[in-house]
């Protein structure tokens, strides 16, 4: 016999304790349901992952295992704007400008070059060059 | 007795928070701009009335709201209508009305202060914008949902295209379409509210937020009580007696009101 | 049932559900209703989820190619697009969307978590909806916008007052909704439990929450719906990150693109969030305990 979407389910077939007509019946909407919570969490999540995941080619290799504060030149592919700045802001003492791309960061730890460098919109972290 | 006690039981969540307030309030003694206490407010509320500023932001308040309620009722029914009853219409509409319905009201604010800047007009269509898709999607639903059964009596009957309309689909879809006009008028008054707080000066939301600049809790409190005071007559003064007269006496389930 | 000569009014005047997917879908009659292909149900369940957003993007370009309206006025569907996939590579759009859905996310798991079971508790109570039905409905009419103004009193422009705004907006339709779920349980389901000498707990458990769990769902719906304005607003008036700032900072230089393409994503978020998570929720409940929706 067939349930309302057209697939044959048997009467007595089960998934455990609920009945197995039940289950087959309303597994669609539970499918939907989960592709559309994991839909939610890719647009929430993703981005950060895909930043993590080439963190590598961000970072230059002689910070990568810093000990202590450092000063770094954050580059970007385009002008920064007030997120920008703010979220650079969050993880280092904002120290000027160098050129329509550049932003300086100074006191940056290693934890926070390690968020820095999972920014995805970030092009380059390299040291600071003295002035 | 007993039947008196009944009626009056929707006052007693009411006067049990009404307690809560005046012991809470002796109890934390909390300044103006945490909390106002119960006099103060009843105060406010007299001096805001007595300056007339209360009617004033009302004015302007249910105005706008009006204006848009009208505008959306015709609009959302109308076009309900006729994508109720027409296949085509329906298909270019409905898929539209949908992803509308997600993004309706307060959302189309920038946009609309970019078209309309900052006044009345910007709220009016904001508000028709909250109001009309719900309206519409339900007409829509109300006048499918319509049993093809009482199509077929009259037409069995001798009706025409007309009566069938007049006759079956109106009064059969009345009853979703009443349900939207409720959830539009909530949606409205709330796209009215979000609307003025964020860009009006004057009316009930602009009230209410320019208290904040002086940490009027008061003000704030006394503005929220007419609205929600607003809103309840709204809800029990005219939709449940329009629903009485037509739906319930027509013999059909209402959708919207459950019995006890 | 007999096949009636179909007329315009005949074809679309069948029970519908709320258009969604695998509803009444215009299929011209005499396709069978069983036995589709789960492969053509599919593809056609995808077809429907993005008809709205083709038919958005048609009409979209129609009426600004038609009316020749100026990009002041409203820009093109592929402006709007090169505006979103530009602020995807500023990496604004991710940050702000993924603010906004944590914002909702904890608002609504919250509103459940308190809402439903004081919604129980007073839909047990005799006369319970006579009795709290108005005050209910006092402060849905009062909606969580207008406590906007003193929760910034209160907790400043911080992403608390939002989050304290989301909760309340959406906890009135729930609990509203769970005290209604319960009141229209009939009691012969409660008195049979008690009859095998259930206790309260039992109670609870087998008749009370699964047979308000149809209303709860409704409610829990209505309850983003609101909830998700809220956060809009709430966004806009603090400045907080978020997709309701997003679309008004960009009003401030008049970049309609970047409003429009704000708008889309907003309206595209809350149709996933609407339509494919709860949407199926709900009609797993109703599908198991057949409750018409209030």
């Amino acid at each position: 016999m067939t349930n309302g979407s057209g697939r044959w389910t048997s009467r007595f077939g089960g998934f455990g304790r609920i009945g197995g007509q039940r289950l087959r019946a309303s597994r669609r909407p539970l499918l939907q349901m989960m592709s559309g919570v994991l839909l939610l969490l890719a647009i929430a999540w993703g981005p950060g992952l895909y930043g993590r995941l080439t963190a590598g080619e961000r970072l230059d290799p002689n910070l990568a295992h810093t000990a202590g504060p450092v000063n770094v030149e954050v580059t970007m592919g385009f002008t920064p704007q007030g997120f920008h700045l703010q979220a650079l802001q969050q993880q280092g003492v904002f120290a000027g400008r160098i050129g329509e791309h550049t932003v300086r960061l100074f006191n940056v730890s290693p934890a926070s070059l390690r968020t820095l460098s999972g920014m995805y919109w970030i092009s380059s972290i390299r040291p600071a060059q003295p002035r | 007795m007993a039947r008196l006690g009944l009626r009056l039981l929707p006052v007693v969540p009411f006067l049990g928070l009404l307690v809560v307030w005046v012991v809470g309030w002796a109890v934390a003694r909390p300044t103006l701009a945490t909390f106002p206490s119960v006099s103060q407010v009843v105060q406010t509320l007299g001096d805001l009335i007595e300056s007339g500023e209360l009617g004033r932001n009302i004015a302007a308040s249910m105005g706008r709201w009006g204006i848009a309620l009208v505008t959306a009722t015709i609009t959302g029914v109308g076009l309900g209508l006729l994508a109720g009853l027409s296949g085509v219409i329906a298909k270019i509409l409905e898929p539209l009305a949908i992803f509308f319905t997600a993004m309706s009201g307060i959302i189309w604010l920038p946009l609309a202060i970019v078209w309309f800047g900052l006044g009345t007009t910007m709220i009016v269509f904001v508000i028709w914008n909250a109001m009309f898709f719900v309206i519409f999607s339900n007409t829509l639903l109300g006048v499918r949902s319509v049993p093809g059964l009482w199509e077929d009596a009259i037409r069995t009957l001798g009706g025409n295209r007309r009566q069938v309309v007049s006759q079956v689909v109106l009064p059969g879809a009345f009853p979703h379409v009443l349900a939207g006009m409720r959830a539009g008028l909530g949606f409205g008054w709330r796209a009215l509210l979000a609307a003025e707080i964020i860009g009006a000066t004057a009316g009930l939301g602009a009230m209410i937020f320019n208290a904040t600049d002086f940490l009027r809790s008061d003000i704030i409190l006394a503005g929220n009580l007419v609205i929600g005071t607003i809103g309840l007559i709204i809800d029990l003064a005219i939709l449940v007696p329009i629903e009485r007269r037509t739906i319930e006496r027509w013999g059909m389930v209402s959708v919207t009101r459950r019995r006890m | 049932m007999v096949k009636a000569p179909t007329t315009r009014i005949m074809r679309t005047t069948r029970p519908a559900r709320v258009p969604g997917p695998g509803g009444a879908d215009g299929l011209p009659p005499g396709l069978p209703v069983a036995g589709h292909r789960p492969l053509r149900a599919s593809a056609r369940r995808a077809a429907t989820f993005a008809a709205p957003l083709i038919a958005l993007v048609v009409v979209w370009a129609g009426v600004k190619s038609l009316f020749g309206l100026s990009d002041d006025v409203l820009v093109s569907p592929a402006a709007t697009a090169r505006s979103a996939a530009e602020l995807v590579r500023l990496g604004i759009l991710p940050a702000y969307v993924s603010a906004s859905l944590w914002r909702i996310t904890l608002g609504a798991v919250l509103a459940t978590v308190i809402g439903v079971p004081i919604g129980l508790a007073l839909g047990v109570t005799r006369y319970g909806a006579r009795m709290f039905e108005p005050f209910l409905r006092f402060f849905q009419a009062i909606s969580g916008i207008a406590w906007l103004p003193l929760a910034v009193v209160w907790f400043g422009f911080t992403n608390t007052t939002i989050q304290v705004v989301i909760l309340y907006t959406a906890m009135v339709p729930i609990v509203f909704n769970t005290l209604i779920g319960v009141q229209l349980i009939p009691d012969i389901y409660k008195q049979s439990i008690q009859t095998m000498g259930g206790g309260r707990l039992r109670l609870i458990r087998d008749v009370y929450f699964p047979g308000a769990l149809p209303s709860i769902v409704v409610g829990l719906r209505l309850g983003i719906g609101y909830g998700w304005r809220a956060l809009i607003a709430g966004e806009i008036l603090t400045g907080l990150p978020g997709v309701g700032t997003l679309i008004f900072e960009a009003r401030k230089f008049h970049q309609i693109d970047q409003i429009l393409a704000g708008m889309v994503v907003i309206g595209v978020l809350y149709l996933i969030v609407d339509r494919m998570v709860l949407a199926p929720v709900e009609r797993l409940t109703v599908q198991r305990w057949g409750v018409v929706r209030a």
